[in-house]
């Protein structure tokens, strides 16, 4: 299950109801167990909110028509006249008829015991209606939404190693709706970070035989702490997802797409060294530079040599 | 098999151990104590750092017997800690966790790092903590969040 | 849930803890061959679970003493051999007189592992990576190993013989490191890393100046660091920085062989190597 689906999915529920956060209890197990749950379609393509919001905003809507119900009897109005939300039960056109939300939960109770109604379970489910296998050109839809954004990347290159340091990064992602801003930004800068570690650091190395032979976390490196950039500016653009749950769509994935073609490109315009393979090793751009701009290393050990040492007295 | 007495989150335990069972697996299997995670087993994420007498180690690096006579403190031990709570607190306020599995581990690491010295610098926060990994990135976050409870543990040491 | 597949587990031992070193000598000699020193113990457990190793003894010689202490003398600076990598970093002693060795143990693993690092223990695992090795080489250090039988004195250089070999005999033991410089030189410790300071580096080089002598140590390119000094440098004290300096990255680079391995090829490694020497050179002699 994505990381931020529970908590954005309790802030879908406490919205709709006008309840507050804490009153909602997301079972994380249940969510992922398909023996009491239907299969949630696809917590892939950072997809999971967007599928499983849309099942619960009809769980919802179904939970409150059940409850619209019980209310039009017990206040003696039309359904169509009882709202619910703010944490209240109320008619429309006569809004000092209301009652809390939970005197509805397991049907409505009258002072001398008498009941009407039942125990509220609203029940939602979602799969996407539009969607088309890809065919042979690659045309389709085969995706529900598209997240667009764009990644920026300010860069140091040391031309004699070729290794190359990250310094600032700056993104902007169109997730329609930030349910929760917090976990936004930090599906964002994640992102980046894990984009840092395929663009610059992670690969699987096999032997002759097709063995890994770095199979542990110090030679399949992975970003730490120091990989960070000293600087990081993530920007949410808010344009509806018309059929998404409250205008969302999916970002967890999406940031870390643009992180190497980012990368690649800033050396390209800094130094004019192409690059089309990953990850982008010290190794590898030096490799590069060697093959498609020796000159650059020339010019760099002429003012490593020059410039910098001739002034320097010997002991 | 030999017995260790050693004192948990300040509780004193004896316990019956084999020599060359690690710290990780009788603080998890048989103290209970899940907070500690057990991931790499070769001293490289860090999941499984815990305080041995105040100092951070790696338990899956140390044997169970080496922790004879020492004190150990987990994340949960440090709930009990006003200022680590505060620091918890923290966390939770930047948003530094996404799947979690990594915060305990942050979270022991980084009340060592601010008990040793809360006016920490930018940097070397960053080489204190480089050994715990998340695998989420959510290295800004924590950052943030030890930074912004600094002012926790000066004013402990103040007073 | 219990884990007993070997990697989450090691393999039976006795685990002993001496508190004198000569109790920790007497029992390397009993159970001589059956038994492994342990100091930090990060190569040594991971050995064990990977079961490379199954010694039926584990000393840990944590609880000696003398072999936590650093002092002053006139010969030098005598570092005890279970110092820990953060006590290198920390010590007034060591950064003040060795800042190339204080240097280089802040890259022995991250920065919880150096809690229990420990120098003997990271110069005698013989891998390429050690960073205390090309350190203490550049500065003509000289280790005391101890057995029953006494005690002997080699230099650094002369301890890793191989791929996770060295020269210890089994019931031999490193007790001491000397330095025999503690003033009047000038050192620096580089390292070329492609991702953070924990990750395994292409090149280390380590170089030490003081007055007319000079070294230049390359390591993490093999499991034995490279030894350069003035003369094998054919360092000319007339000629130019930049002449010397070009000239004595040229006879490193033909010299040394680097090993191909998960972190970088050998070419690479020849290549980084020469950048890095002569950059470390360049800083000893003050040039910006």
């Amino acid at each position: 299950m994505g990381q931020g689906t529970p908590t954005s999915l309790a802030i879908i529920v406490a919205e709709e109801f006008g309840i507050p956060l804490e009153k909602v209890k997301i079972n994380q197990l249940e969510m992922v167990s398909t023996d009491t749950n239907p299969y949630t379609w696809q917590t892939v393509g950072s997809r999971g909110l967007f599928s499983d919001g849309i099942a619960l905003l009809r769980a919802i809507e179904d939970a409150k028509d059940q409850i619209k119900d019980t209310a039009s009897r017990v206040f003696k109005v039309p359904i169509d006249d009882v709202e619910v939300s703010g944490g209240y039960v109320f008619s429309k056109s006569h809004p000092w008829i209301r009652k809390e939300i939970k005197e509805f939960a397991m049907g409505y109770t009258y002072p001398d015991g008498t009941t009407v109604g039942s125990p509220v379970i609203g029940r939602g489910s979602y799969a996407p209606v539009l969607n088309t296998f890809l065919d042979a050109s690659g045309h389709g839809s085969n995706t529900v939404f598209h997240t667009y954004g764009g990644t920026g990347v300010e860069l140091e290159i040391d031309l004699l190693t070729g290794k190359v340091k990250v310094l600032r990064a700056i993104q902007v992602y169109d997730v329609g709706k930030a349910i929760d801003p917090l976990l936004v930004k930090g599906q964002m800068d994640g992102g980046f970070i894990m984009g840092l570690g395929s663009a610059l650091y992670e690969e699987l190395k096999f032997d002759e035989d097709g063995r890994v032979i770095n199979p542990n976390l110090i030679n399949y490196y992975v970003p730490h702490f120091e990989d960070m950039t000293a600087s990081i500016e993530s920007y949410i653009i808010e344009t509806p997802q018309k059929d998404g749950p409250l205008g969302a769509r999916g970002v967890g994935e999406h940031v870390m797409i643009g992180v190497a073609p980012a990368i690649a490109n800033a050396i390209l315009r800094a130094t004019g060294v192409k690059i089309n393979q990953l990850p982008i090793t010290a190794e590898k751009l030096w490799k590069a530079i060697k093959e498609q701009k020796p000159e650059l290393i020339e010019k760099a050990q002429k003012l490593f040599f020059e410039e910098g040492i001739k002034e320097v007295q010997q002991v | 098999m030999k017995t260790i007495s050693l004192k948990v989150n300040g509780i004193a335990k004896e316990i019956t151990i084999e020599d060359n069972e690690l710290l990780l697996n009788v603080l998890r299997e048989k103290l209970g104590i899940t907070s500690v995670k057990a991931a790499c087993w070769r001293g490289e994420c860090g999941l499984c750092t815990v305080l041995l007498d105040g100092i951070p180690v790696k338990s899956c690096m140390t044997l169970a017997v080496e922790a004879d006579g020492k004190e150990v403190i987990t994340a949960e031990g440090l709930y009990f800690d006003e200022k680590a709570k505060k620091l918890m607190e923290s966390f939770v306020k930047h948003g530094a966790m996404q799947c979690g599995f990594c915060t305990p581990a942050f979270v022991v690491t980084s009340h060592y790092v601010l008990t040793k010295n809360p006016e920490i610098d930018g940097e070397e926060l960053k080489k204190e903590l480089n050994g715990v990994i998340c695998r989420c990135g959510t290295y800004y976050q924590i950052y943030e969040a030890v930074k912004d409870a600094e002012k926790y543990y000066k004013k402990e040491t103040k007073s | 849930m219990s884990f007993t597949t070997p990697y989450f587990t090691l393999p039976k031992f006795t685990y002993l803890k001496p508190k004198k070193l000569e109790d920790a000598l007497s029992l390397l000699r009993q159970y001589r061959g059956k038994a492994k020193i342990m100091a930090g113990g990060i190569m040594l457990i991971n050995l064990m679970k990977e079961r490379k190793i199954s010694p039926e003894y584990v000393i840990d010689i944590k609880g000696i003493e003398e072999l936590k202490k650093i002092s002053k003398t006139e010969n030098g600076i005598k570092i005890g051999s279970a110092v820990t990598a953060i006590e290198l970093q920390s010590y007034q002693i060591i950064r003040d007189n060795l800042p190339a060795l204080a240097k280089a143990a802040s890259y022995m693993g991250d920065r919880t592992l150096q809690h229990t690092v420990t120098i003997g223990g990271n110069i005698s695992v013989g891998m390429p990576s050690t960073d205390g090795l090309p350190a203490l080489m550049s500065m003509d250090s000289l280790l005391t190993i101890k057995s029953l039988d006494g005690e002997r004195t080699i230099p650094a250089s002369e301890l890793v013989i191989g791929f996770g070999r060295t020269s210890l005999k089994d019931d031999e033991m490193i007790t001491e490191i000397v330095v025999p410089y503690s003033r009047g030189f000038k050192g620096t410790y580089l390292k070329l890393i492609n991702a953070s300071e924990v990750a395994i580096a292409t090149v280390a080089v380590s170089v030490l100046l003081k007055e007319k002598k000079l070294t230049v140590v390359i390591g993490a390119i093999a499991p034995r660091p490279y030894y350069f000094d003035h003369k094998s440098l054919q360092w000319n004290w007339e000629a130019s920085l930049s002449e010397n300096i070009k000239n004595a990255s040229e006879i490193i680079g033909s010299s040394v062989k680097p090993m191909s391995d998960a972190v970088a090829g050998s070419e690479y490694r020849k290549e980084v190597s020469k950048v890095l020497a002569a950059r470390a050179l360049k800083e000893v002699f003050g040039g910006a």
